[in-house]
């Protein structure tokens, strides 16, 4: 029996789990017509964990093996012609990469047969699903097909933002990735500007937990930094260095001072197995009606990162 | 409890039923000890006289919840869990003569989780409350499908054909649920703490739904010691000394589907102590059932809530699931006793 998993490796197993259901229900791979792109004079370079790698100057066919690579193309309105099994639950990607095949195998590492099939002129990724860093034998392989841009995982796609701007660099798009990310810095200074008072008085903690554990997330969380850049204070997470801490219920009484408690659940039912525990009755936040709820924790794009604020600015709107 | 000093006609034992009282006062007392300790401590360090104001003055603050809404009910919750393992484990393995058999092996536990699953993946279901008679459910539709396959043909039902048939369905069952909650991995979060095993999160309640099916499944046990001692010798000489057997492996069933059911329903598939408690059991008593079934009821809870402490202290402020714990502290315990006792004959 597994221990209880952290939130992190819950991402990775379901991912995994998910890539062995559409393995084993035969995901129907929906090649779209090949189209080679001849090798530029004018190609590329881009630095990867692999040292620099030179990459066609506007690929065409990009496989993107992890998810902060697929949903950083499909916000710069790139559809991928091959993506890993993960995809954050967001509609617009959802439907963005809908038909998209599933290079990965059934355990969820990169199928060498499906990518070599959806004939990518670039391949990017990072270690979500295959521990490329330490694995050159697999990076070998994919480089034997495309040229491959290897980009940092860091525990939850902390730091999505590198993996958006190295993709960005990667397909030639820089410039337009600089457009999210001042769309998205705008976004949260509007609410650290709007909300300037509440958030100087009231701390922000964001949690999430099943009946047995919750998770408390610090500044270093994907989440913590985006709400961060929007302004907020953390209450009980304040000192936390690390992304998550992990606390039985009996010790929700550490949130007892927190001004807004932001709790990971799509709804307020969903929220129940934390905000129904007893001890987190007790807290400020509870008695005071000041607990709200977001599906978006862990981002790893842009998009998911405006969705996160505007929950966050929703939050701010209905807290006293 | 006059019957139980009876010893067994023709067996030899060299421990006395005294020394069998006392030992048996004796995990009484150990369990009344580890009742008061899984209520004094936990992850939030809570002073002994806070712990007494909890009880005689009860209170909202958030010290006197954590004793009375998470520590009260989980301890209520591990002395049914771990009885009703505890006594399970010592039938099932009376049953099938097999000293490796736990209450899993009939195919209990893989229906509880494939009846939860099917809960969560198509019916939306979120808490334990709500899966907590689907799991049961599960159970029991479960030993009636394994029966069913098992006494299918002119051989009948004997034991090596249930165990057969419950690890089939338990294989299938374990597939199909992995297949169902692989769509979801999300929905399935709420599963994994189940899952895993543990005594935190059902609220007081979840015992008394559960307690009389333990009750009943206790009952039963305590009613067939007597002929899973001759049915112990064997179907034959059991016949001859006016055993039914075929009775007694009915209601054997019936019971380790309420115990198991009713266990895991509640608290998630907990491993180790079903097994592990007969071997220390009959370790201390020898072969008869009645003294089994006797000490099983107080050893069980002994060992689920020792792990449940121990799992609420070593990994602070986080917690491991008991079900976790049950084996890192069982299966030392295990071999310590295969080792020095031939495996506690049978």
């Amino acid at each position: 029996m597994p221990a209880t998993p952290t939130s992190r490796m819950r991402r990775a197993l379901g991912a995994i789990a998910l890539t062995t259901v559409l393995a084993l229900t035969g995901c129907a791979a929906q090649v779209s017509s090949a189209e080679t792109t001849a090798p530029s004079s004018k190609d590329a370079v881009v630095k990867t964990l692999y040292g620099n790698v030179t990459v066609p100057p506007s690929p065409k066919r990009v496989v993107a093996l992890d998810f902060p690579e697929s949903t950083a193309l499909a916000d710069l309105g790139i559809k991928p012609v091959g993506i890993g099994s993960y995809t954050p639950d967001l509609p617009y990607y959802t439907s963005f990469l809908k038909g998209v095949p599933d290079v990965t195998d059934k355990s969820g590492q990169p199928s060498l047969e499906k990518i070599a099939a959806v004939k990518p002129d670039l391949i990017v990724m990072d270690s979500f699903t295959t521990d490329i860093e330490k694995n050159r034998a697999v990076y070998e392989e994919l480089t034997a097909i495309a040229p491959t841009v290897v980009l940092k995982w860091t525990q939850a796609a902390g730091n999505w933002q590198e993996d958006a701007a190295g993709t960005a660099k990667a397909v030639g798009e820089s410039a337009q990735l600089a457009k999210l990310k001042s769309t998205f810095e705008a976004n949260a200074a509007a609410i650290k500007k709007k909300y300037a008072g509440l958030l100087a008085k009231e701390t922000v903690d964001l949690v999430s937990g099943d009946a047995s554990s919750w998770y408390l997330y610090g500044r270093t969380s994907s989440h913590g930094r985006v709400l961060a850049e929007a302004g907020a204070r953390f209450g009980a997470a304040a000192t936390q260095k690390d992304g998550f801490v992990q606390y039985s219920p009996e010790r929700y009484d550490v949130l007892k001072d927190t001004g807004i408690v932001i709790v990971d659940a799509a709804t307020g039912a969903a929220a129940k197995t934390v905000t129904d525990s007893p001890v987190f009755t007790t807290i400020g936040a509870a008695k005071n009606d000041q607990v709200f709820t977001t599906p978006y924790f862990f981002p790893s794009s842009y998009r998911i990162a405006n969705a996160l604020l505007d929950d966050f600015a929703s939050a701010l709107k209905h807290a006293k | 409890m006059t019957a139980v000093s009876a010893p067994l006609r023709g067996s030899t034992h060299r421990r006395t039923a005294g020394y069998r009282w006392i030992g048996w006062v004796g995990s009484l007392a150990l369990l009344a000890a580890l009742i008061f300790a899984s209520v004094a401590i936990g992850s939030k360090d809570i002073a002994f006289g806070q712990v007494l104001s909890a009880f005689t003055h009860p209170g909202s603050t958030d010290q006197d919840l954590v004793i009375t809404s998470l520590r009260v009910p989980r301890t209520a919750l591990g002395l049914l869990v771990g009885a009703a393992l505890g006594v399970a484990g010592a039938l099932i393995q009376a049953f099938t003569r097999n000293p490796l058999a736990d209450p899993g092996i009939l195919g209990v536990n893989s229906g509880s989780a494939l009846a939860v699953s099917i809960g969560i993946a198509f019916f939306g279901l979120t808490s334990i409350t709500q899966y907590l008679w689907l799991a049961f459910a599960g159970a029991i539709v479960t030993t009636v499908v394994v029966y069913a396959i098992g006494t299918f043909g002119r051989a009948g039902a004997t034991p090596v054909r249930l165990t057969l048939a419950g690890v089939g369905v338990a294989a299938v069952f374990g597939g199909v649920t992995s297949a169902i909650s692989l769509t979801r991995p999300e929905a399935f979060r709420s599963m994994l703490g189940w899952s895993a095993g543990s005594l935190t999160g059902p609220p007081l309640s979840t015992s008394a739904l559960i307690a009389p099916f333990v009750i009943v499944g206790l009952v039963i046990a305590v009613a067939i010691t007597r002929d899973l001692n001759a049915l112990a010798l064997g179907d034959d000489l059991a016949a001859s000394l006016g055993g039914k057997a075929a009775r007694t492996r009915v209601f054997a069933i019936v019971s380790v589907t309420l115990l198991t059911g009713a266990a895991t329903a509640a608290a998630g598939p907990i491993g180790f102590v079903g097994l592990m408690i007969p071997h220390v059991a009959r370790w201390i008593t020898g072969p008869d059932q009645r003294w089994i079934f006797a000490y099983t009821m107080t050893l069980g809870p002994c060992l689920l809530l020792a792990s449940d402490v121990i799992g609420r202290v070593v990994m602070r402020p986080a917690e491991l699931p008991v079900g976790i714990v049950t084996a890192f502290v069982g299966a030392p315990v295990l071999v310590l006793l295969a080792r020095r006792t031939k495996a506690s004959g049978l």
